[in-house]
């Protein structure tokens, strides 16, 4: 019962670290042809998302939103997709990520550095011929306007003022750009 | 370390690895100078625009060439 108290008590990193691990785990499932070890990686995202619902997290809050009857679209085998599950899913609920975002600084930074890594794992996957011109130019406009919204927000944060307003415009640009995916 | 993983693992599973690493790794590290109370920096702030920077010139360079 102690260490059920214990998992109870610290759900929440404990999810974090489930989800990275299965986030890991499904980027490299998807980036590799075979679709059997996809197939294992679900079934252990389906273990990881009941695990986390009896603690009382949903480590899939706000994911795969559709109306009904929309017809399901095929999903890009990106690190996107897991990246998002890792930074913008497990680490929001955590004590780690709420510090973060308590510094300024420490938020801008983090935030860039993080838009950084994806648009280094993007420019992986566009050398490999991934994207079409198409979707090459509409990560583009995306990661423009993230880098537009960054300058802003660093010259606020310099000058010791508080987030500019287009918070909300750089969060779905970023989230679409980690999340990016076949129309 | 990238020499090896050049050998050893297809390149988009190493962006994967790196992108997911790179988060994890970055976000921990930031939350260990918080807990020692040791401030961001100027400068800091300035490299991290630089690190951005030089992700978008990556990008713009990998874009297709036109064939003539």
């Amino acid at each position: 019962m102690e260490a059920i108290d214990w998992v109870k008590g610290h759900y929440g990193g404990v999810s974090a670290v489930l989800v990275a691990v299965y986030a890991l785990a499904r980027a490299i499932v998807l980036l590799t042809p075979t679709p059997k070890d996809n197939r294992a990686v679900e079934r252990v995202g389906l273990f990881i998302t009941a695990l986390c619902t009896f603690f009382g997290f949903d480590p899939f809050a706000g994911r795969n939103i559709k109306p009904p009857g929309q017809k399901k679209t095929k999903k890009r085998p990106t690190a996107a997709g897991a990246v998002l599950l890792c930074f913008a899913l497990a680490l929001s609920g955590c004590a780690t990520w709420q510090a973060i975002r308590a510094n300024p600084r420490a938020e801008l930074v983090v935030t860039q550095d993080t838009f950084s890594a994806t648009v280094e794992a993007l420019t992986t996957l566009r050398a490999e011929g991934t994207f079409s011109i198409e979707e090459g130019d509409q990560i583009t406009i995306l990661i423009g306007q993230c880098g537009d919204y960054l300058d802003k927000w660093e010259a606020a944060v310099l000058a010791g003022k508080p987030k500019p307003s287009g918070w909300g415009v750089f969060s779905a640009a970023l989230t679409n750009l980690l999340d990016y995916r076949e129309q | 370390m990238d020499e090896i993983l050049d050998f050893l693992i297809d390149p988009r599973v190493k962006a994967a690895l790196k992108l997911v690493g790179g988060v994890v790794g970055e976000i921990t590290q930031m939350s260990a100078r918080l807990a020692s109370g040791e401030p961001i920096t100027d400068e800091e702030v300035a490299a991290s625009r630089e690190r951005r920077q030089a992700a978008l010139a990556g990008w713009d360079a990998a874009a297709p060439q036109d064939s003539p």
